[in-house]
C-alpha cells in the first residue's frame, strides 16, 4: 500500500544545543504569519514550536522540505532531520506520547501538539491527512498517560521535594513553611507550595529587606536569624536555601522544637554547603532531604518512568496501526464511490429493463416495493465492498470489472 | 448455609485484593446474615465468638469502604479488607459454640461495647503499622513513600480511632467486671479471657500514655502487644475453658 504523504522535517533537543533551538522557535503573531506563507507553500501544514524542538509537518509540498524549512524557520541544515510516511507519523504519535521528550513523559509537549493543531486549523493549513495525524497523536498522548505510569512521580528536584513533603502531610492546608534564605530553587518549591494552599509562609534571611521582598512575592512574614528558634516552632516545612558556611540549624535545637510537638517536622535543605545538620536526619519526627536525597527519588522515578517504555510504544504502534486503517478507507474513498455509483447504474438499467418487459404488468407500488429490496441487498454488500476497496489489489480487479480496463 | 456465606464473602474480599473487584459490600453481607442465621439458628444474641466475628469482619469491610475512594489509602483499603477476610475464617472455628444469652444491658454495654471497641482499634492498629511503615520509607527510601497513605493522615486516623476504642474498651472491661463481681463475687480471676482482656487494657493504657518522645519503634511494639493479647483474649481464650461463658 503507498505510504501516506505526510513529510516531517524539524530539529530537536536530540540533534540541535538550545542556541539553534531558540532560533527556530516561533510562536504567536509569527507563527500565524508564517502559516499563512506555508499555505501557498503545500496541500497542509502544521507546525510543532516548542523550546525543545520545531517541527514541519507537510502533506504535498510544492518544493523540497527541507529547503522549505531553512527558508522559513532558519538556517541550519546540520541540525535537521527528515522523515516521511509511516516514520513520520511515528515521530508524532513518540512526540506526542512524551517518548521524545528531554524528560520522557513530561505532560507539556501534549499541549503544545494541541496547540500546534488548533494554530494550523486558524490558518486553515490542516486538510484531512495532517488533522486526523494530530487528533490521533493527541488520542494516543491521553492514552499513554491514562493507561501507562509514564508521567508518574516527579522528575524535578523541586517537584520531588513537593511529592516527599505532600507524603509526610497528605495536604497543606493549614500548615506553614518556613524559608531560610532566597534561594532560585526554594522559591521554585514555594510556588509550588503556595499553589497547593500552604496558609502561612515565614521567610527568614540575615538581612530583613530580602526576606521582606520575598515573603511580599508570596503574601509571606519576613523574620531576621534571631527569629530562628521560634519560626523552626511554628513550622512544618522548612526549605533551607541561604548562602552560609556552616549549618545554620543545628539538631539540637530540631531536638528542642520536636520535644513540644506532635506533627512532624519536614526539612529540604537545598543549600551548598548544607544549612541544616546531617543528624536531624536520625530524629524521629524530623524527616530531611537534602540535594543528593531529593536527586536519588527523581532518578528512581525516571527509571519507573523507563520501564513504562515498551507499553507506551506498543499504545503508538496501535495508533499507527488505527491511523493506516483510516488513510486506507480514506484513499478508497473516490474508488468506492465510483465502483457503487457504476453498480447502482449497471441495477438501475437492469430493473428498468425489466420493469418495461417482463414486469410491465407490476403496480407501482409493487414496483417500489422490489426497487427497494434490491436497493437493501445492495447496502448488504457494501461493506465487504469497502473492505476490498481499501486493499489495492483487490481494489484495481475490482475497478477493471465494474468500470472496465 | 452459614459456612457457604462466610466463604462467600471471602471469596468476594480475594476478589477485590487480587482483581480490585468493586462490590466488596457484598461480602459485609454475607458476613451479615451469617451473623443474622446464626444468632435466629442458636436464639441467641452475641452469645459467642462467631457472631462477634461475622459483626466485627462486616464492619471492617465497611471502615474499608469509607477510604476505598481515596487513591491514596489503597493500602489501608486493603489491609481491612484482608483484616475482615482473616477475622471471618477465624470465627468459623467457633461456630456452634454458643453460650446462653445475656441480659439486655450486658448485652449492650459489655457485648457491645466490646464489639466496637475490637473494630475501632483494629483500624487504629493498622493504621499505626502503615504509619511506621511510611515513617520507614520517609526516612530510608523515601521514593516508596510516594505511592502510600500520607503520615499525618494515618495519624490522624490512628489517634481518634484508638482513644474512642480505648473508651469503649474500658467500658466492655468494667461492666464485665461489675456483672462478674454480681454473679461469681469476684470481678476477676484466673479465668484465660479475662486475664488477657485486663492485660490487653493495661497495654492499651501504656499505649495511650507513651510521650511523643518514646519513639514510632516503641509506640508500635507496644501497640502490637496490646492488639495481639487482645485478639488472643477474643479467639484464643475460649479454647482455655474457664468461668467466663465462650
Amino acid at each position: 500500500m503507498a505510504e501516506p504523504p505526510i513529510q516531517l522535517v524539524g530539529l530537536s533537543h536530540k540533534t540541535a544545543p538550545v542556541g539553534v533551538r531558540e532560533c527556530v522557535a516561533v510562536g504567536g503573531d509569527r507563527l500565524k504569519l508564517l502559516l499563512k506563507e506555508l499555505a501557498s507553500e503545500a496541500d497542509e501544514a502544521v507546525l510543532i514550536s516548542t523550546c525543545n524542538r520545531s517541527e514541519l509537518y507537510l502533506v504535498g509540498p510544492r518544493r523540497s522540505p527541507r529547503q522549505l524549512y531553512l527558508e522559513f524557520l532558519g538556517h541550519y541544515p546540520d541540525h535537521l532531520y527528515r522523515h516521511q510516511g509511516q516514520a513520520a507519523l511515528r515521530h508524532l504519535f513518540r512526540v506526542a506520547s512524551g517518548l521524545d521528550s528531554q524528560v520522557v513523559g513530561e505532560a507539556q509537549i501534549l499541549g503544545q501538539v494541541r496547540e500546534a493543531l488548533f494554530a494550523a486549523r486558524q490558518a486553515k493549513t490542516t486538510g484531512p491527512l495532517l488533522e486526523q495525524a494530530f487528533q490521533r497523536a493527541i488520542y494516543v498522548g491521553k492514552r499513554a498517560r491514562s493507561e501507562t505510569a509514564i508521567g508518574a512521580g516527579a522528575v524535578s528536584v523541586a517537584y520531588a521535594a513537593v511529592d516527599l513533603a505532600r507524603s509526610v502531610f497528605g495536604d497543606f492546608a493549614g500548615h506553614t513553611a518556613l524559608v531560610l534564605g532566597a534561594g532560585e530553587m526554594a522559591e521554585l518549591v514555594l510556588t509550588h507550595l503556595k499553589d497547593l494552599g500552604v496558609r502561612r509562609i515565614l521567610v527568614l534571611n540575615r538581612t530583613r529587606e530580602r526576606a521582606q521582598k520575598l515573603a511580599e512575592r508570596f503574601g509571606g512574614e519576613a523574620l531576621g536569624m534571631e527569629d530562628l528558634a521560634g519560626a523552626l516552632g511554628e513550622a512544618d516545612i522548612v526549605i533551607a536555601s541561604a548562602a552560609a558556611p556552616h549549618p545554620i540549624v543545628r539538631a539540637e535545637r530540631v531536638r528542642q522544637v520536636l520535644k513540644g510537638r506532635r506533627r512532624p517536622l519536614f526539612l529540604i535543605d537545598i543549600a551548598l554547603p548544607r544549612n541544616i545538620e546531617p543528624a536531624v536526619a536520625r530524629l524521629a519526627g524530623a524527616y530531611l532531604y537534602d540535594l543528593d536525597a531529593l536527586e536519588t527519588v527523581v532518578q528512581k522515578n525516571l527509571a519507573a518512568r523507563a520501564a513504562e517504555l515498551p507499553r507506551v510504544e506498543e499504545i503508538v504502534d496501535q495508533g499507527l496501526a488505527d491511523y493506516l486503517e483510516w488513510y486506507a478507507g480514506h484513499l478508497a474513498k473516490d474508488r468506492i464511490r465510483r465502483i457503487e455509483a457504476e453498480i447502482e447504474g449497471i441495477v438501475e438499467a437492469e430493473l428498468g429493463r425489466l420493469l418495461r418487459g417482463k414486469l410491465a404488468g407490476l403496480s407501482p407500488d409493487a414496483a417500489e416495493a422490489l426497487r427497494r429490496r434490491i436497493r437493501r441487498m445492495l447496502a448488504r454488500t457494501e461493506h465487504a465492498l469497502i473492505q476490498l476497496a481499501k486493499d489495492e489489489a483487490a481494489a484495481e480487479r475490482l475497478e477493471r470489472v465494474f468500470l472496465g480496463p | 448455609m452459614i459456612p457457604f456465606l462466610v466463604g462467600f464473602g471471602v471469596l468476594v474480599i480475594a476478589g477485590a485484593l487480587a482483581f480490585g473487584f468493586s462490590a466488596v459490600g457484598l461480602a459485609a453481607l454475607a458476613f451479615f446474615l451469617a451473623f443474622a442465621l446464626s444468632a435466629w439458628e442458636s436464639g441467641s444474641l452475641l452469645g459467642g465468638p462467631f457472631q462477634t466475628g461475622m459483626l466485627l469482619a462486616a464492619g471492617l469491610v465497611g471502615f474499608g469502604r469509607l477510604y476505598a475512594w481515596r487513591p491514596r489509602m489503597a493500602a489501608l483499603v486493603r489491609a481491612l479488607y484482608a483484616a475482615a477476610a482473616l477475622v471471618a475464617l477465624v470465627s468459623l472455628h467457633y461456630l456452634g459454640r454458643v453460650a446462653a444469652g445475656l441480659p439486655a444491658w450486658l448485652l449492650v454495654l459489655h457485648g457491645g461495647s466490646f464489639l466496637v471497641a475490637y473494630a475501632l482499634l483494629t483500624v487504629a492498629y493498622l493504621a499505626a503499622v502503615l504509619g511506621y511503615l511510611q515513617h520507614l520509607a520517609l526516612k530510608r527510601t523515601p521514593w516508596q513513600a510516594l505511592k502510600r497513605p500520607p503520615l499525618l493522615v494515618l495519624a490522624g486516623l490512628e489517634l481518634p480511632y484508638f482513644r474512642f476504642g480505648y473508651l469503649a474498651y474500658t467500658v466492655g472491661l468494667f461492666t464485665g467486671m461489675a456483672w462478674a463481681f454480681r454473679v461469681w463475687g469476684s470481678p476477676i480471676s484466673w479465668d484465660p479471657k479475662e486475664v488477657l482482656t485486663l492485660l490487653a487494657w493495661s497495654l492499651f493504657t501504656v499505649r495511650l500514655l507513651l510521650p511523643q518522645t518514646a519513639g514510632p519503634g516503641l509506640r508500635l511494639l507496644v501497640w502490637t502487644l496490646a492488639f495481639f493479647a487482645m485478639a488472643a483474649a477474643f479467639f484464643a481464650a475460649p479454647l482455655f475453658g474457664g468461668r467466663h461463658p465462650v
